[in-house]
């Protein structure tokens, strides 16, 4: 039954989250504000031209698909908004995105909960590409 | 210059991102927890069996599992933090819920922000969803057990 003491826990239980969280959210915040002044993600995003073709993407979308990478999806659709894309390179590129997107902030968070974040990270990667390969195939 | 100010605006940024979670997090953990007092979370779980027997892990991933859906992966990973904390969940259900989740999470929010470019949003969340799915599967046919 419901009681004062479940409130209490909820309350309790939020704290602790809370803390969890907010430790690392924010040194997450800086480091991925100092990279992107860095302006280090323009010359990533340089090394991923060549296989933008594998997507049936063009060149300039491997930024948005590398700030998406760092960031997080807002600032990868501040720099697609720019481009111009068909109908089937929005919906590629945005599935990309949506399975990798904000892999910094999120490697964190799956190292936090104790799983090996680079396994998780690098399995997203792989999924995100694969799929984007496959979808510029059938679609 | 430009550094220190932007050093600013990121610790800024961070707290103000820490202060939306909390208006977030309290309601939600209160919430999670009059639903377990009203033995809710047995609806819950009988609900996403399918899901939690087709990956083989264990039935507490149903409450995680719809949280980080849902809401994210930041609260997903919350609830599953409380969750091993209970002693509930065992680590190959970890590993697997936190690779479902980590494809698959906050699916209104992340589908619905490509509206602008023009997406077929019905295809991001469908292949997202299978997508995860799929990987999920294939890790919990080779992850035995875990200690």
């Amino acid at each position: 039954m419901i009681s004062i003491d479940t409130f209490k826990r909820g309350l309790r239980r939020g704290f602790d989250v809370l803390i969890l969280l907010g430790k690392i959210m924010l040194p997450i915040y800086v480091v991925v504000e100092l990279l992107k002044y860095s302006g280090l993600l323009e010359t990533i995003s340089r090394l991923f031209i060549p296989f933008m073709s594998l997507l049936g993407l063009p060149g300039e979308a491997a930024f948005a698909l590398i700030i998406g990478a760092a960031v997080n999806t807002y600032a990868a659709l501040g720099v697609l908004v720019a481009m111009t894309l068909t109908a089937k390179q929005a919906t590629i590129i945005a599935v990309v995105l949506s399975i990798a997107h904000n892999l910094i902030g999120e490697t964190v968070v799956i190292r936090r909960i104790g799983v090996n974040p680079y396994f998780i990270t690098g399995l997203r990667i792989v999924a995100a590409f694969s799929v984007g390969t496959i979808l510029n195939l059938v679609l | 210059m430009t550094l220190i100010i932007t050093l600013i605006e990121a610790v800024k940024n961070g707290i103000l991102a820490i202060l939306d979670l909390a208006v977030i997090i309290f309601p939600l953990m209160i919430v999670i927890e009059v639903l377990k007092d009203l033995k809710m979370m047995e609806k819950l779980t009988n609900l996403m069996s399918p899901l939690t027997n087709a990956l083989k892990i264990h039935k507490d991933s149903s409450l995680p599992l719809v949280i980080g859906v849902v809401l994210g992966l930041f609260l997903g990973a919350g609830v599953l933090v409380k969750s091993v904390d209970d002693g509930n969940l065992d680590k190959r259900s970890l590993v697997i819920v936190s690779i479902f989740l980590a494809l698959c999470h906050a699916v209104f929010e992340d589908t619905v922000v490509f509206l602008p470019i023009g997406a077929n949003l019905l295809i991001v969340l469908l292949v997202r969803i299978i997508a995860a799915f799929f990987v999920a599967i294939v890790a919990s046919r080779f992850i035995k057990e875990l200690n």
